[in-house]
């Protein structure tokens, strides 16, 4: 039983993290990109999220149990991993590497950002685009570990997906694996390009314009 | 005067002994191989210092990259040393036992994990009867080749030498046995026990441990399509999980 146990934690595990992990990473993506629209409808939508109906059980049920599950034995696999990166310099076995490194900073970095943010509760109420620019501008250190966390989050969620292709046997062949390769590149430079395009956003903007004044 | 071939020997008196390098000097001829230096060392064992020491022990068979057996990393790269042409390597050249097995003396290794992992997921066909069971079935031509090319592994164990997944830290049986199962159960025999076989690789250590570096096509001295082999029988092992779970 331990036996066809093990086939369903890991598949499970590789499932986990597209969906509903790689889900909310989107909507996280999308709702960051407000900003570039503007920061009164990045508010709104925030406050809309922040009220959602059944917010406690979704946020428990669809993003931080499977998410523990996914980092916690993600932690294992990371362990047995004897990485060689240095004597087989492929690419496909840097990519493993960079997969487990990645893995360790985004627990790292997701770990310090839910728990900071929730316990500021910058959010909360009007004037959350203020106090998030103020938070950011407080230190470029901080700054920075936003870029480098967000950065490697990116890769680890791109570069799972062409994983997840591969474990579940969709691409089989290696044209098939390098297509995908290709898709999972270009998923990387956009999500990269979207996320530094909402800090720089929210650094470099300091005042909310209403939203009414850019309907009319 | 004739040319010296530089070769450097990680060598290793015993299982669980301190390994040390040791270098020979190899008097250079025509299509000299790296079997063919360490032949050298085993009637002359004197290393580039002068001095008398005991021969490099390595295993090796059949001397035409058929058998696996002389398997050793050489200047980094895990391959046959029957098949590692002198002319073709930068100098000097390194030899290493490969890594992740029990060495028994310098080169040579003990290979029983690797078949244990071939025994572990019954990588064969049961023919074997009390009566002749007549002619096996016709298989398609298209077919017979992609799984000739199967057929080809040796269990060298370069594969494995190159995964960052099989070690001993880990129980994954390494991609050419999952590779085994797919050419067995692909056989128009072998298909009778398909289900098995593919249940043989759903455990601890089987399939799902695969992590997708894809060193081991890279250093496949027979080039078999191993990753295509590891992601088809996700594939197979995906189906046969859900098939198992919901019918009856």
């Amino acid at each position: 039983m331990t036996d066809q146990n093990h086939f369903l934690i890991r598949k499970l595990h590789s499932l986990l993290g597209l969906f509903p992990v790689g889900a909310f990473f989107f909507e996280h993506t999308l709702t960051n990109s407000f900003t570039l629209i503007g920061p009164d409808l990045w508010e709104k939508w925030c406050w809309c999220l922040h009220n959602l109906p059944f917010k406690v059980p979704i946020e428990i049920l669809f993003i931080f149990i499977p998410l523990a599950f996914h980092a916690l034995y993600g932690l294992w696999i990371v362990y047995v991993a004897k990485n060689n990166a240095l004597r087989y310099t492929y690419w496909r076995n840097w990519a493993f590497y960079l997969q487990r490194i990645t893995a360790l900073i985004t627990i790292v970095f997701v770990t310090w950002h839910v728990w900071a943010l929730k316990a500021a509760e910058l959010f909360v109420g009007s004037g959350g685009f203020v106090n998030f620019h103020n938070y950011l501008t407080s230190s470029p250190a901080l700054l920075a570990i936003y870029v480098v966390g967000w950065v490697a989050a990116v890769f680890h969620f791109s570069n799972g997906i062409w994983g997840f292709l591969a474990s579940w046997g969709i691409t089989v062949g290696p044209r098939a694996q390098s297509y995908a390769y290709v898709a999972c590149m270009l998923v990387f430079c956009l999500f990269t390009a979207a996320g530094l395009a909402a800090l720089y956003q929210l650094v470099t903007v300091s005042t909310v314009t209403p939203l009414y004044s850019m309907m009319y | 005067m004739a040319e010296v071939i530089r070769l450097r020997v990680k060598r290793q008196d015993g299982p669980g002994a301190a390994p040390y390098w040791e270098e020979f000097d190899i008097k250079y001829r025509a299509n000299l191989n790296v079997i063919a230096m360490l032949q050298d060392i085993q009637q002359n064992p004197v290393n580039a210092k002068g001095q008398k020491t005991t021969p490099v022990v390595w295993g090796c068979n059949c001397l035409e990259e058929i058998c696996g057996e002389c398997a050793m990393v050489i200047n980094g790269t895990p391959r046959q040393a029957c098949s590692a042409l002198v002319d073709k390597l930068t100098k000097p050249i390194t030899v290493e036992p490969l890594s992740k097995f029990t060495i028994i003396r310098d080169l040579y290794i003990d290979r029983a994990k690797l078949f244990n992992a071939l025994k572990k997921v019954n990588a064969w066909i049961p023919i074997d009867g009390t009566y002749d069971l007549g002619q096996g079935p016709k298989q398609p031509p298209a077919k017979a080749d992609w799984m000739y090319k199967l057929s080809q592994c040796m269990t060298c164990g370069c594969c494995a030498e190159s995964c960052p997944n099989y070690s001993d830290k880990s129980d994954f049986i390494g991609p050419a046995a999952i590779s085994q199962v797919r050419l067995f159960m692909n056989h128009p025999t072998g298909q009778l026990h398909r289900d098995e076989l593919v249940d043989n690789i759903m455990g601890n250590g089987g399939i799902a441990d695969c992590g997708k570096s894809q060193n081991c096509v890279r250093v496949c001295p027979k080039e078999i399509p191993l990753t295509t082999s590891l992601a088809d029988m996700n594939r197979e092992a995906l189906k046969r999980w859900f098939s198992r779970g919901l019918r009856f």
